[in-house]
């Protein structure tokens, strides 16, 4: 999911108030549907996304800073650093996805660095440095797409209202 | 005035349409029956029908378009609609005809158009699980119809048309960049997080725009889904909001994204790829270069992924509460990940 967990729940709350219950006739059905809402509701005050990808995430993209520092230790220019802060456990999740899109703000510096000089830094070099980044960000897609649940997205359009 | 606000009372938008029309016809015009299609993410659309129409001894229906400042694309202009169906007008191609339109927001709160209403329903791209296939003699019939239409779209002379306006310096030297900068700008107004794979694949683009064989009108989103078929006969080509000029290869790309197969294998759900090739070719008059459609193919993705951002970003602004939109976001990494092979693959 690219958005936010309280905003998901508003946006699903929302769905049920103006979409579901206009057309549903029936108190019982209806009374489930609040029942919905009310522990949509609850969740937001108690849930977030679970950490268990995000620290995934982050921890391969410490290992590819790291991997880079390593490949850049001979250059004669040097690509913008980034460290990641010492977690202290439990961290919510926002602060880890946080986390992890500053890393990824520092690999866009990197990128832009890496274009800036090809001339100054021997092809082979540039060559694994590009590899370096591209594997990790393959991974994150990968790690982001083993904790996606299967697309509905045909059946959501099947729309036929008027 | 918003357009949200007019929209939630039905006679106040049939009262604005009356008005609209009689103005532009100066004749006495009531429009009734408004009904809302609940399609597509952007623009809003309407069918209504309208009583005194000047030449018609009936009601007429047409359909009422909004780009809504809530929209996907936001801010919107009904130009490029108007423009590409104005062009295309008394072509072979079926374009629904535009008969008013503004840009002013005066009177929907948004910009608008209204258009003539084709008979038909859509072919939907994307196949639940368990749907069955097209049968294959209308299959077979929508395909040739299908290609025959973006054949015919490309080959238009548009430098004598009214989208000659939208040229702005235009060459089949600078067509791929000119798409790639929009875009890059696209992104960067939508984008919530950083998404270096979409700045490394900018990159890529941008170092291997090809050479347009020609510059053509650009539907922008010719697939499955964008035209109305009745009676295994297309009606009508639709949505031609993203229509520009540039490479006819940006629609080759677009149409053959794996998405759009429904899991047939076929791209669009109607053709395979080399007789798609073949048959495109022998209606548009010039070869398909297979390397500008990989490369097209990339940037389509590339296109695909910022659209999955924009959806996020209307939805993470309170902008819309279609829960699509969410689910659109989640499949970012998908589109990315399909962009990062085609360009490896195109490499």
């Amino acid at each position: 999911m690219n958005n936010s967990f309280p905003r998901l729940i508003d946006g699903m709350v929302a769905t049920l108030h103006d979409s579901v219950l206009p057309n549903l006739k029936g108190d019982f059905v209806r009374g489930q549907v609040y029942g919905i809402v009310y522990i949509l509701n609850q969740m937001k005050i108690r849930g977030d996304w679970s950490v268990t990808f995000l620290l995934e995430q982050i921890t391969a993209q410490e290992a590819m800073f790291a991997e880079l520092e390593r490949l850049a230790a001979d250059l004669p220019v040097h690509p913008p650093a980034f460290v990641h802060p010492a977690l202290s456990e439990p961290v919510a999740a926002h602060k880890l996805e946080a986390l992890r899109n500053e890393g990824n703000q520092c690999i866009g510096s990197i990128l832009t660095w890496l274009r800036e000089h090809r001339e100054v830094i021997k092809s082979d070099k540039a060559d694994a440095i590009d590899r370096v980044i591209r594997d990790y960000l393959l991974l994150e897609i990968r790690i982001e797409m083993k904790n996606t649940a299967r697309s509905l997205f045909a059946e959501m359009s099947q729309n036929t209202e008027g | 005035m918003s357009a949200t606000d007019i929209f939630s009372d039905d006679t106040a938008v049939l009262a604005e349409l009356s008005r609209v029309i009689s103005a532009q016809t100066g004749a006495s015009v009531t429009a009734g029956g408004l009904k809302r299609y609940a399609v597509g993410f952007s623009w809003m659309t309407f069918g209504f029908s309208a009583i005194g129409i000047p030449g018609a001894s009936s009601s007429v229906d047409y359909i009422l378009r909004v780009g809504s400042p809530n929209g996907l694309y936001a801010p919107y202009s009904a130009l490029p609609q108007v423009l590409s169906s104005r062009s295309l007008e008394g072509s072979a191609v079926p374009v629904p005809k535009v008969h008013w339109y503004s840009d002013d927001p005066v009177h929907f709160g948004a910009p608008f158009l209204i258009c003539q209403k084709a008979e038909g329903a859509a072919v939907i791209p994307w196949a639940a699980e368990g749907t069955a296939a097209l049968e294959d003699g209308y299959r077979n019939s929508l395909a040739e119809q299908f290609v025959d239409a973006l054949a015919g779209i490309h080959k238009l002379d548009w430098r004598s048309a009214p989208i000659a306006v939208m040229a702005n310096g235009i060459t089949t030297g600078n067509a791929a960049l000119k798409q790639i900068e929009q875009w890059e700008q696209n992104i960067a107004r939508w984008a919530t997080r950083p998404f270096p794979l979409l700045q490394w694949a900018t990159d890529w683009l941008k170092d291997n725009c090809p050479e347009a064989p020609k510059i053509s009108i650009i539907h922008g989103d010719y697939r499955t889904g964008n035209f109305l078929e009745s009676g295994g006969t297309i009606t009508s080509i639709l949505d031609w909001e993203l229509a520009h000029l540039g490479d006819p290869h940006e629609d080759i790309g677009w149409l053959s994204l794996p998405m759009y197969t429904g899991g047939s294998g076929l791209l669009c759900r109607l053709i395979e790829e080399e007789q798609f090739y073949r048959l495109y070719e022998q209606k548009a008059g010039f070869p398909v270069s297979r390397k500008s459609v990989l490369f097209y193919r990339a940037f389509s993705l590339y296109k695909l992924a910022a659209t999955h951002i924009a959806a996020s970003r209307c939805f993470e602004d309170g902008r819309m509460n279609d829960l699509r939109m969410p689910a659109m976001g989640s499949q970012i990494p998908t589109a990315l990940r399909q962009m990062v092979k085609t360009i490896e693959a195109a490499s």
